[in-house]
């Protein structure tokens, strides 16, 4: 735990109003912060200190968020979270698919910021070394695991208290991650009952389990409604 | 009280009976044909003018006497004959030879005891009884000869050929029973014989003997032939070997004749067939001296034969008696037709109740009876064929000894009553499937025709659907000649052609002349044709435009290069230019539309920098320890910021919404959606404290939009119904369908007055109550409708008095259509 709360993150961003208030927001929160204005500036911070994650934004001078974190990655597999104010999809799948680990648009919520850094510090300082975590993980997907046996959701490693009902609803979206699932089928499979008129009774499970699992329930990453057809737990790739 | 004959059982001993009596029947038919033909028998062996004896001495006695009568009482007058040596010498060499001369030369008959008879010639006569010639000829049996002719009973007499003729030469021809003897009154030595065939089969009547020297008698001189006339007869040239028909040679002279062919004989006959001449090969000379001149024999013949008294007496007494058993046998077959008429009619009733079915009440068809109606005739075919095989064979057999036996007779009947109840039984079922209307519908054609005629109707199906096709491409033909230039033209070709023939038939009256009405008609239909052909033209060019305007309105506007020459040139310029401008409007709109977006895009984004840095300083001002006061002024800007916030995402939805770039229209369910949304929002209706009463009568309804957009618009026109709605009222959610839409309505009670209509109201930025202080920004009615109509659906706000109605229209996946493409 130490390891994450000791973590140096390297804020990048051209306004420096906006790297003081991460800056300030970060510290008190116990991390070590390392700020930069461009990219170059981010890149020869990484060489000179040890960082564990970065913080970016894309519509920087000099050299881009985008442009700077592929140099990055050349040499790095340190977190990137990207902090843009492009709240496109296409902007998202992007910086994502550029080697981003996280996206979050600007104005950024703080409590979420927060939330995704220490998240993402947490996969990378824990699950990099993923033997000590170890225990029966019967289903694997992305940060999220269940261990049947114990009846336990894990969010990188850390226990989700859930109640049995949700565990089930979990339980059996993981197992079929990807899939669309009508209300009518999860209940009849989570209930084993006959199911009538189940929306609503699923969906408050659902946004129980939400609240419980995502950083951003109104922006859900994993736990996701398919409106219109049913509801569904993201695959990820490991 | 019902039929008995209603009842199987009884229809079987029906059946019996019929047996029974063709049994009986056909027992007295063949016990009565074996009588009749024992008495035959009886009359053939015990009457002698039945027998074969009879018949055989009367031919032999004939024949005796017809040679006793022709070549020896003809040829004698008292004691001696009238004829020379050398006739006589052949004469009584022949009836030597016939058996009716003695070596001593008197004439002997022969005993003949059941016979009578008289010849007489020359007024001389044989006989053997007392009677004179008139009775005996009066006898009922028996023959008479005269004058070559002949009364005899064909029944007794086996006639052959007797007869012959005397010529004028010396040669006498008797033909008895087919062979012919030649008998000459002088000297025949030295006698070449020639083929000559005029009248007779027989091979010795071939035989004609000539002297070759010509000291054969010459004919008489009253005989009207001479030697100079010979060159104009008809001349045969016959072939021995060959035994060719003589060669016709007409009208030739002697000196044309020549042969060197030694088997060839070449004659002279006249018109009569009387030979003329003969020429003779060796010297090369014609002889003139043959003349055949037939000559009957003779005229005062009389032979008469018959049959003793006694032998009549006996036949006649015979046939009396048949008559007698002919009457019984008579009698005997009207009782077995009587027995044969019974036998019918049970056949008769039998047909009118078979197949009845007690228990149904109606005639129903029973096992045969559904045999194929061909093979049951077949079967009957079979049994007549049978019968009659049956019937010819067991006639054969009738007269044997085997027949007379009781018991073979009898089962030889019953196999006749068998058959007979079989061809009833057959009969029967025939009969059955008419009376039950099946007679058709069970006959194997019929079957074959109906299977057939399936095959066909599919056949016509094809058929049908190609002249639906056919039909279609007529009544394109048919839209295309309601079009205005099919109108327009069509009536004026008509009147020119009308007009080319009328003045045509005036200009060839005028000049009275066919020709001119050709020509000019020819000349004046080809100036049709040409105007036709111009007009045809021109009606192309017209298309070609309304094509191109057709295009246009399709949004199509690339130029097209006119031709100088069509009569649409100026039009298509003129429609060239106004098309390039619209496209330039088009483009300019679309290029003014893309910068709108842009602009809201950078503004959102130029907002979002500073809005960041707000959010941030404000929420660590918030974390700070501050005085109270203070601590009430962040919270109201940590609001504020929120709100600020919410707006321009909005906005930047709304601007994204009417570019309608990235959809991903996919198919969904409404029911679901509006489902999951109420669930979604459960907490914020709650906080609301306001009931949404629901109707949602589908079970399911697939529409088209994308997942995140239906989402946004449902929602929204919830939380404005919630934010809007007067305290203690009710929202009332709807959800119905037509045949092309889902339908979704949400009405509430405002809690304000509504002086907006309903399309002011969806305005950007449009809020219904005007101070603009509730928690709303005006955006969520606009992005409803935005994204409504991106998603091909419609939003429309109805404001009714306090009532707010917002309906959604969203598209459904149009199955039915689907499938028929």
């Amino acid at each position: 735990m130490n390891e994450i709360e000791n973590a140096t993150i390297l804020v990048v961003d051209d306004d420096k109003d906006i790297v003081n208030a991460i800056s300030k927001l970060l510290e008190m929160e116990g991390y070590k912060v390392e700020k930069a204005y461009d990219g170059m500036q981010a890149l020869d911070c990484l060489t000179s200190k040890d960082i564990q994650l970065i913080l970016m934004d894309v519509m920087m001078p000099k050299l881009d968020g985008l442009s700077a974190m592929m140099k990055i990655r050349t040499t790095k597999n340190i977190p990137i979270i990207v902090l843009s104010a492009k709240s496109e999809d296409s902007d998202k799948i992007l910086g994502l698919s550029m080697g981003a680990d996280d996206y979050v648009t600007k104005p950024y919520n703080p409590m979420e910021l927060v939330a995704r850094v220490r998240s993402n510090l947490r996969r990378y300082l824990m699950l990099g070394s993923a033997g000590n975590v170890s225990g029966s993980r019967d289903i694997q997907n992305g940060s999220l695991s269940v261990d049947k046996a114990a009846k336990q959701l894990y969010i990188d490693g850390e226990p989700v208290k859930l109640t049995a009902t949700e565990y089930k609803i979990v339980e059996f979206l993981m197992e079929n991650a990807g899939r669309v699932f009508s209300a009518e089928e999860i209940y009849s499979k989570c209930w084993k009952e006959e199911s009538f008129a189940v929306e609503n009774t699923v969906m408050v499970h659902i946004r129980h389990i939400r609240e419980k699992i995502e950083i951003n329930p109104a922006e859900p990453e994993y736990l996701k409604v398919v409106w219109g057809i049913g509801y569904k737990i993201e695959k990820f790739g490991r | 009280m019902t039929n008995p004959l209603k009842k199987a059982p009884l229809r079987a001993a029906l059946i019996l009976i019929a047996f029974i009596l063709a049994t009986v029947c056909s027992y007295i038919v063949v016990s009565e044909i074996i009588k009749a033909e024992e008495n035959d028998r009886y009359i053939s062996e015990n009457c002698y003018i039945h027998s074969i004896r009879y018949n055989t001495e009367l031919n032999e006695l004939y024949q005796k006497l017809w040679l006793a009568g022709n070549m020896y009482l003809a040829n004698r007058s008292g004691s001696g004959y009238t004829v020379n040596e050398r006739m006589q010498e052949q004469i009584e060499q022949c009836l030597k030879e016939y058996g009716v001369m003695d070596r001593d030369g008197s004439i002997s008959i022969g005993e003949y005891n059941d016979l009578e008879y008289i010849v007489s010639c020359n007024g001389m006569t044989f006989t053997n009884t007392d009677k004179s010639l008139d009775e005996l000829s009066s006898s009922n049996y028996g023959i008479w000869w005269h004058d070559e002719e002949v009364s005899h009973d064909s029944s007794f007499y086996e006639w052959r050929d007797f007869g012959g003729y005397t010529t004028n030469y010396g040669k006498t021809v008797y033909y008895i029973n087919g062979e012919a003897h030649n008998m000459y009154s002088f000297d025949t030595t030295g006698l070449n014989y020639y083929y000559y065939n005029a009248a007779y089969e027989t091979d010795t009547a071939y035989r004609n003997y000539y002297k070759l020297d010509g000291s054969t008698p010459l004919p008489p001189a009253d005989a009207g032939i001479g030697s100079e006339n010979a060159r104009f007869f008809t001349v045969y040239i016959f072939s021995y070997e060959l035994e060719q028909l003589p060669e016709v040679i007409e009208n030739i002279t002697s000196d044309e004749l020549y042969s060197d062919d030694a088997d060839v004989e070449i004659f002279m006959v006249d018109d009569n067939y009387n030979t003329v001449a003969v020429y003779d090969l060796e010297n090369e000379t014609w002889i003139y001296a043959v003349v055949e001149k037939a000559i009957p024999l003779a005229t005062d013949l009389y032979i008469c034969i018959a049959p003793s008294d006694e032998a009549a007496r006996e036949y006649d007494a015979a046939i009396a008696r048949l008559d007698i058993d002919d009457q019984q046998i008579l009698r005997m077959f009207v009782v077995a037709a009587i027995c044969a008429f019974f036998a019918l009619l049970t056949a008769v009733l039998y047909f009118v109740y078979s197949g009845y079915d007690a228990n149904a009440k109606s005639f129903k068809l029973a096992a045969f009876d559904k045999w194929y109606t061909e093979i049951l005739l077949g079967m009957l075919g079979l049994l007549a064929l049978g019968a009659y095989g049956y019937i010819s064979v067991a006639l054969d057999i009738v007269p044997s000894k085997e027949m007379r036996d009781i018991f073979i007779a009898t089962a030889y009947c019953a196999g006749i009553g068998v058959m007979f109840v079989i061809a009833v039984l057959i009969l029967g079922c025939i009969i059955n499937k008419i009376k039950c209307r099946r007679f058709v519908e069970t006959t194997l054609i019929f079957k074959l025709l109906k299977f057939c005629f399936r095959r066909l109707k599919v056949c016509f199906g094809w058929l049908r659907r190609g002249l639906g096709r056919l039909n279609r491409y007529c009544r394109m033909v048919g839209l295309m000649s309601h079009s205005a230039y099919f109108k327009r033209h069509i009536p004026r070709y008509i009147v020119a052609t009308a007009v080319a023939f009328i003045v045509s038939l005036i200009i060839g009256t005028a000049a009275n002349d066919g020709e001119a009405f050709v020509i000019a008609w020819l000349l004046l239909t080809a100036l049709c044709a040409l105007y036709i052909h111009l007009d045809l033209r021109d009606a192309r060019a017209i298309s070609r435009l309304s094509k191109r305007i057709e295009q246009i309105r399709e949004g199509d506007y690339s130029p097209e290069e006119p031709d100088i020459r069509d009569i649409t040139y100026k039009m298509q310029e003129d429609l060239n230019s106004i098309s390039s401008g619209v496209s330039r409007a088009v483009d300019e709109q679309i290029r003014s539309e893309r910068m709108k977006i842009d602009l809201v895009t950078n503004v959102s984004h130029d907002l979002k920098t500073p809005l960041t840095s707000i959010i941030s300083y404000v929420d660590l001002l918030s974390k700070e320890d501050l005085p109270d006061v203070a601590m009430d002024y962040v919270n109201v800007l940590v609001n504020k910021t929120q709100r600020l916030k919410a707006i321009i995402s909005d906005l930047f939805d709304l601007a994204k919404a009417t570019s309608e770039t990235d959809m991903k229209l996919e198919q969904l369910d409404a029911v679901i959606l509006v489902r999951q949304v109420l669930a979604d929002m459960e907490d914020k209706i709650n906080r609301f404290g306001r009931d949404i009463r629901t109707d949602i009568q589908p079970e399911s309804v697939k529409v088209i939009g994308e997942g995140k957009k239906l989402y946004r618009i449902v929602q929204n026109v919830i939380d404005n119904a919630l934010k809007y709605s007067l305290d203690n009222t009710r929202i009332y959610l709807t959800l119905s369908q037509t045949d092309t839409q889902a339908v979704i309505t949400v009405k509430n009670i405002a809690s304000y007055e509504m002086d907006f209509t309903g399309d002011e109201i969806v305005e950007r930025f449009a809020r219904g109550d005007k101070s603009r202080t509730s928690e709303g920004n005006g955006l969520g009615l606009s992005i409803a409708k935005s994204f409504a109509q991106a998603c091909e659906g419609s939003f429309e706000v109805r404001p009714e008095g306090d009532v707010f109605t917002a309906e959604i229209r969203l598209k459904k996946v149009e199955e039915a259509k689907t499938s028929v493409q």
